[in-house]
């Protein structure tokens, strides 16, 4: 029992990271149609930000871990402004901005690793490292900060798009961007917010990413995960992306814990392409239309 | 009687294409500020192009365009801020907002929120069918409280020149004469300058003060509704009339 507890809130913690990162996704492909795969450099970069703040600037923790956000949001904002915002202009196929996204996410990693050096470093937080515990099991802070810091997301995300007037502008955006323009919707705005919230989200799950395993140039890979989430959950849907990036965490650590962590990826991708067979559309994809 | 009304909408050999085809040739015409003008012809007439081009919603190559005495904005975005409101082919609502949803994205460009209430009962007031469906996707709507939503979705904006495309397809007939008679009375409480598109010619031009008949991007005819509702040639090639049938319009 000790020990499912234990992996329960392993799971809890990657799962919420993979959430994050999926509805960092989720965001960007119900507005424009199209996942952005430049979204792992995105993480790695929010992530070394925090990992050089912390020892050269002293910034505590939050601090340190919502500069990772501005960073990662504005990042992700730039790949919009300087690679797809030109794109979509054009009327280049949706098809093409994913290869061009494909192109960021090998050639930024690259780069950092010339930057940066290719060495893995810690997450630079003994406060996060430490472990508290909960009756019979102990639980590194790093896993509560996690689960919590994603859930105030997530929450300050659903408040954003369903109570505020540019949200509804979002979700206009999301089913009908030619329309929304019509109604006085400012389309390039919607895509500056949509892509630095969903900027933000990498940048907060890289943190948590870095505090469990560790820092590095080629970390953004992880984020692949978040697209199987995603995908999973149907394209485009929050709720899918919040549901099935939780279940996927929580599925690869059970399977770690009971079976073999080698096994972890081959579910992982099995599922997603068992879901696909079955529900092209995902769990919570109904429609084209079903979105956010 | 033209002479002493004020010019809303200037248009001078207006040239647009898609591609390399050519939707528009040269067409030139003017709206007077508080009419009704009705845009009559075949599919692929250039009708909605028009329409398009004028909400800002379709790039024009050559040609000049004045609203009010001044150039038109250049992104789309802005043409709703400037009283210009298009009410789109289909409808286009935006099915899983609801219809209260619907109404305050078609108010995205008003800031003030007790001028978007006022006009939120104004719209309610218009069409009660929208009250009660309120709360409901507005992908379940009939398409007849669909384009009660769209129109209602327009007026939000209380916009200078409100232009419908199409706003009879696919309606029963019913619902097609109650939603031209709503046309008639938003015209005259809010002197809405109003240029209606419009396949089925006889209702268009029974419900404008003027019409305009496109063919193969040009206009082809124009002048007051009554004398087109009268000439025989309308009556022959829009109007339904058979040879020789009876014409008592």
């Amino acid at each position: 029992m000790d020990m499912f507890l234990q992996q329960l809130v392993t799971g809890i913690s990657i799962g919420s990271v993979y959430a994050l990162l999926a509805v960092g996704y989720a965001l960007v492909f119900s507005v424009f149609n199209f996942s952005n795969f430049g979204f792992g450099p995105v993480m790695m970069l929010g992530t070394f930000s925090a990992f050089y703040a912390i020892p050269l600037l002293h910034l505590p923790l939050l601090p340190s871990i919502l500069l990772a956000m501005v960073v990662a949001g504005l990042i992700s904002f730039l790949m919009e402004l300087t690679v797809y915002r030109p794109m979509r202009k054009k009327k280049t196929l949706k098809l093409y901005l994913m290869i061009a996204g494909l192109g960021i996410n090998t050639f930024i990693p690259n780069a950092a690793i010339q930057i940066f050096g290719g060495g893995v470093h810690p997450f630079p937080s003994d406060w996060a490292r430490a472990t508290i515990q909960l009756n019979t099991i102990a639980v590194p802070r790093s896993d509560i900060l996690a689960a919590v810091l994603s859930l105030v997301m997530l929450a300050a995300l659903w408040l954003f798009l369903y109570k505020t007037r540019t949200g509804l502008g979002i979700r206009a955006s999301s089913l009908d961007t030619d329309t929304a323009g019509l109604m006085g919707i400012n389309v390039n705005f919607v895509a500056m917010i949509v892509f630095l919230l969903s900027g933000a989200a990498a940048g907060l799950a890289g943190c948590f990413y870095g505090m469990k395993y560790s820092v590095f140039p080629n970390m953004g890979a992880i984020a692949s995960k978040g697209f199987v989430a995603s995908t999973i959950g149907g394209l485009g849907s929050l709720a899918g992306a919040v549901i099935s990036g939780l279940l996927l965490g929580f599925l690869e650590t059970m399977i770690a814990a009971y079976g073999s962590s080698t096994y972890r990826d081959l579910i992982a991708y099995a599922l997603l392409v068992i879901v696909l067979i079955f529900m092209p559309r995902g769990i919570l994809g109904k429609g084209m239309q079903d979105k956010l | 009687m033209e002479s002493k009304q004020t010019s809303m909408v200037k248009v001078e050999n207006l040239e647009v294409f898609y591609g390399g085809i050519q939707a528009i040739h040269g067409v030139s015409f003017e709206v007077f500020q508080g009419e009704i003008v009705a845009m009559i012809g075949a599919n692929g007439a250039g009708k909605s192009s028009l329409l398009k081009t004028l909400a800002g919603n379709k790039e024009y190559r050559s040609g000049v365009i004045s609203f009010m005495g001044k150039p038109l904005p250049t992104r789309t975005y802005q043409f709703i801020e400037q009283g210009i409101s298009l009410v789109p082919e289909g409808r286009k609502i935006f099915v899983n907002l609801s219809v209260k949803e619907n109404l305050m994205v078609g108010a995205y460009a008003v800031k003030n929120r007790s001028v978007i209430n006022e006009r939120l009962e104004e719209v309610f007031d218009l069409f009660p069918r929208l009250k009660e469906r309120e709360k409901q996707p507005g992908g379940t709507l009939s398409g007849g409280e669909q384009q009660m939503l769209a129109v209602g979705r327009a007026m939000m904006a209380q916009p200078k020149l409100l232009m419908l495309d199409e706003p009879s397809l696919g309606l029963a007939p019913i619902i097609i004469d109650e939603m031209f008679e709503k046309f008639k009375r938003i015209n005259e409480a809010h002197g809405t300058t109003m240029i209606i598109v419009e396949q089925n010619a006889q209702l268009a031009l029974e419900t404008a003060h003027r019409g305009y008949i496109m063919k193969t991007g040009k206009i082809q005819m124009e002048g007051p509704s009554q004398e087109l509702l009268n000439n025989p040639y309308i009556q022959e090639a829009y109007l339904g009339f058979g040879e020789g049938g009876s014409c008592d319009a």
